[in-house]
């Protein structure tokens, strides 16, 4: 019955450029105007003219002249910006893995442990991520204060007795405000394991209990390793926020005492807004930008782009 | 009802070809199934009929209309998806209306028609129900109420019952042969079970590898498949297969020489052989049960594995190193598994494939 | 051990997790208690300290204009979300169901945005807000939020949107719609638990932005509730009581939100999450 066709390759193409126009003509690509205008407007335009400008310095009658990348070194030498590299540096390095530690092991108790005290945990633990960072730098910095402060009163039931506000003294005040992001954020880190656990497979549960893995054992074998989606986006996320701090610094010590506390964020708010000086705010923010890409980059190669809550996989499509 | 025409129709992903080109027709009121195993591109073949999927060459026609490059609505077809595809947020009644409010039907109009798909398909009590409330033949039958309410052309279904158990698959098979019946419309079916197949359509199209094998009703792919692939892929168990060598192809008879070295004696009715290899093939319900002092066309085997299904008896025999399966219409208390048997096949039931 | 005595292991880490809870709430509770003192009450180094008083929350209630900046914040913090979950859709829709030619580079493309920290943002947004003549006004704020947030819901409901079963849009094509009214009567509806984690997300994160508020927002009439702590914290200076009021009723409206929303929200996180 079948028979060769002859006719096939005269009306090639044709189907498909017929039926595109009602389901899926050209049209259609309206669905993607709107995302993509706020993306150049508003994201992908500032980039590029925070690049070009990074080439320029500005002289007092608002002419800009080409200086390329001399900028760049004016940056590079200044010893400011290597506190803040140093002060992001211990950023990540403290509060991600903190921030996972205490939230991945508050989520184990409350999703495998608890019943009926389960919805509360999860609500009072999420409650400072959703407290306006303004408010928290205020609260903590009455906790922090030296006299009246509790948190100076609790730590004298230890027996540590400091004269001033670990904040106003160069040496601990990074550490003073790294306990503060965690304590903000450390929430966030256990909804997402939350979720995490609560969509482990029963079945593979079931099955490493049959082989007798129990209690500890089990999380150590099993749900750590199962959990690593949702590990690896919270590397990702934290290492972007991270970069993006910024009100917790500025609103406690403003990047004091003598930049003892700078971040990227207040060290471009500081010489953009502050001491106005465009041509090394648009650098600094061009460095920035370059390192987040990278080290984005870097953990996209090597851990893959895991990004979405508990561990959608993009890239697997 | 209505004729629907596949001339030359060919798909290719990329490099990838899932079919070459293939000319197909189901007549007027006709009920055609699809089969083939999973990947033969049975599935591809029907979401071209139904214009989700543009054709990489040649023409679909309905009714001599050429309806290549149209969309799904305007083709009048409807379908019915193997998951079924119900809107989850959709009440029933909402499910099946919803084509003809796309469509801009009038209040009434919808009513009425949801109400008249719903009476065909008793699903009357269901319609103010959410799909998450129904069980899997409910919304089996809410699918096809969907499709109904289109009043298609041609109806379109994609394995649709290959998401239900064993015991509802029955009756909804017997279902779907009685809606046909009243609604006298043109079907296509695409399944991967034969069962299926065999038990529902007018004529059956079996697919392998992006070509069409075979193009017949049931009963003649049963009694004579035109090649190795349908003769294994219609009848349950399969059928069995040894290679043989012809070693006398002249007369009425084709003697074959099998690899142990006996012989087998055949009708040549469609086997136009004359020589060389080829496959002797034998379905389990055809070969006998002999005697031990059997004649001619006899194997001995021993009894591997008995299963008793009620009103017949499986056995899998080895048959000197090759695995024969045999089924017998009785209960065959006596035999159990290690028991010595001779099977005999009679030469008329005996098919001759060209290897 | 915890196989023999369930009840006692229970009680352990039901324990264990209040007595964290506890440490962890100190300074939320520590924020509402100096709020609730009397002037001579507020240096204590006490957690609490009685009695509890109303004064200082009907003072600044009375004093300021708390109510406008709620507004504002109000204002801006919908219409960063209905924008960002108009365009997130729309976008997702195109990329995952229609697969529209270019589609994945451009979402490619969105995602650099997540990796921009705003830092490097804030300079050249501002001079361009400027330009637009968007400074003090809430679109100066809307817009760059939406641009900035709209990345991570694409990604949600992007995922979420492949993952859900691809007979539905055909089915609605079959049916007759065309992309609009797939989008809008099959995607929309069948995506609703990411939509509603995606928008209450967005929420908190608008809420409570502060780096870009600060640089466009100088005016009291359109400042956000996060922005206006600090100009509480001189003007209160000796008064700790008031100011921790007003920083009270600043961080309340979102706390409050979120009990509200939070099984919701929830639910989203985990419906997200369940295919993969």
């Amino acid at each position: 019955m079948p028979t060769l066709a002859s006719q096939g390759e005269t009306i090639r193409l044709q189907p498909a450029t017929r039926r595109s126009r009602r389901f899926a003509g050209p049209w259609t690509y309206l669905f993607l105007a709107p995302a993509v205008l706020l993306f150049v407007v508003f994201i992908a335009y500032p980039i590029v003219w925070v690049a070009c400008q990074s080439f320029f310095s500005e002289d007092r009658d608002h002419t800009a002249s080409f200086v390329g990348l001399e900028t760049y070194w004016a940056v590079l030498g200044d010893p400011v910006f290597w506190i803040v590299v140093r002060n992001m540096v211990l950023w990540g390095l403290i509060t991600i893995p903190v921030q996972m530690l205490i939230g991945g092991t508050v989520a184990y108790f409350i999703e495998r442990h608890t019943n009926a005290w389960r919805g509360f945990f999860r609500t009072m633990f999420f409650l400072p991520v959703v407290t306006s960072v303004s408010v928290i730098s205020l609260v903590w910095v009455q906790i922090y204060a030296p006299y009246y402060g509790i948190g100076q009163e609790y730590l004298r039931h230890f027996g540590i007795i400091m004269a001033s506000s670990p904040i106003g003294d160069p040496s601990t005040a990074i550490y003073a405000l790294i306990l503060v992001n965690i304590w903000q954020w450390t929430g966030f880190s256990m909804l997402m394991y939350v979720a995490g656990i609560a969509n482990l497979p029963t079945e593979v549960l079931d099955a490493a209990r049959v082989d007798g893995a129990r209690g500890l054992r089990l999380a150590w074998s099993i749900i750590i390793p199962m959990l690593m989606p949702v590990t690896k986006s919270l590397l990702l996320l934290g290492i972007i926020g991270t970069l993006q701090t910024f009100p917790v610094v500025q609103l406690m010590t403003g990047g004091g005492p003598n930049h003892a506390s700078e971040v990227f964020g207040t060290y471009v708010f500081r010489t953009s807004f502050v001491l106005g000086d465009t041509g090394k705010g648009a650098t600094i923010s061009v460095i920035v930008l370059v390192l987040a890409l990278i080290l984005s980059l870097v953990q996209i190669v090597y851990l893959g782009a895991d990004l979405a809550p508990s561990g959608h996989k993009e890239e697997s499509r | 009802m209505s004729k629907l025409e596949l001339k030359a129709v060919s798909k290719r992903f990329g490099a990838v070809e899932i079919f070459s080109p293939l000319d197909l027709t189901v007549e007027h009121g006709e009920f055609c199934a699809l089969v083939g195993p999973s990947g033969c591109g049975k599935s591809t073949l029907l979401r071209i009929i139904a214009g989700l999927e543009p054709p990489s060459s040649g023409k679909v026609l309905i009714d001599d209309e050429d309806v290549t490059g149209q969309e799904p609505p305007d083709r009048g077809i409807a379908m019915v998806f193997q998951s079924y595809a119900l809107y989850p947020h959709m009440k029933v009644h909402e499910n099946v209306g919803f084509g003809l409010r796309i469509a801009r039907r009038s209040a009434e109009e919808i009513k009425s028609k949801v109400a008249a798909a719903a009476q065909k398909l008793r699903l009357d009590a269901l319609l103010d129900r959410m799909p998450r409330e129904l069980s899997g033949g409910q919304r089996q039958r809410v699918a096809i109420g969907r499709a109904i309410t289109r009043d298609p052309r041609i109806f379109l279904l994609d394995e649709p019952l290959s998401n239900l158990d064993a015991a509802l698959r029955g009756g909804m098979r017997v279902e779907i042969a009685r809606l046909r019946q009243s609604l006298g419309a043109t079907m296509i079916y695409v399944t991967h079970d034969q069962v299926e197949a065999m038990t529902l359509a007018d004529r059956i199209v079996v697919m392998n590898k992006g070509r069409i094998e075979q193009i017949g009703a049931p009963m003649e792919l049963y009694h004579h498949p035109a090649n190795r692939f349908v003769a294994s892929f219609i009848g349950s168990p399969s059928m069995n297969f040894f290679e043989a060598d012809v070693r006398d192809g002249n007369g009425d008879e084709l003697v074959l020489r099998l690899a142990d070295g006996s012989d087998m004696v055949v009708d040549r009715v469609i086997s136009p052989v004359t020589s060389g290899r080829v496959t002797l093939g034998i379905r389990p319900e055809h070969v006998e049960l002999g005697t031990a002092a059997g004649t001619g066309n006899c194997m001995p085997g021993t009894v591997v594995v008995v299963e008793r299904l009620g009103c017949d008896t499986l056995l899998h025999i080895d048959a000197t190193g090759r695995p024969l399966v045999m089924r017998q219409p009785r209960d065959l208390a006596g035999i159990h598994a290690g028991e010595r048997v001779t099977c005999r096949f009679p030469a008329e039931a005996c098919h001759v494939f060209l290897n | 051990m915890r196989r023999h005595h369930p009840n006692i292991s229970r009680i352990v880490i039901h324990a264990a997790l209040f007595a964290l809870l506890a440490v962890w709430m100190i300074p939320e509770v520590y924020m509402l208690s100096i709020g609730l003192r009397t002037p001579d009450q507020a240096f204590d180094a006490t957690l609490m300290a009685w009695p509890l008083t109303l004064d200082n929350f009907a003072t600044v209630i009375r004093d300021n204009a708390i109510v406008s900046f709620f507004l504002n914040s109000l204002i801006v913090t919908l219409a960063t979300v209905a924008i960002v979950v108009a365009c997130s859709t729309l976008f997702a829709f195109a990329c995952a169901v229609l697969h529209l030619r270019w589609s994945l580079v451009l979402y490619a493309t969105l995602l650099t945005t997540l990796m921009v920290p705003l830092a490097s943002l804030v300079l050249p947004l501002a001079i361009l807000l400027k330009t637009f003549g968007w400074v003090n006004t809430y679109a100066g704020v809307i817009f760059p939020y939406a641009a900035l947030g709209a990345p991570f819901a694409v990604v949600v409901l992007k995922a979420f949107m492949e993952d859900s079963p691809k007979e539905l849009f055909e089915a609605a094509r079959v049916d007759g719609c065309n992309a609009w009214q797939t989008y809008w009567h099959v995607a929309l509806p069948l995506i609703r638990p990411a939509l509603v984690f995606v928008g209450i997300w967005q929420f908190i994160v608008t809420w409570n932005e502060f780096f870009l508020a600060l640089i466009i927002l100088t005016r009291n009439e359109v400042k956000t509730l996060t922005i206006v702590p600090m100009q509480y914290s001189g003007l209160y200076m000796a008064n700790p009581g008031a100011l921790f009021a007003v920083l009270t009723l600043i961080a309340l409206p979102l706390i409050l939100l979120y009990v509200v929303v939070q099984r919701a929200f929830v639910r989203g996180l985990l419906a997200g999450a369940v295919k993969g």
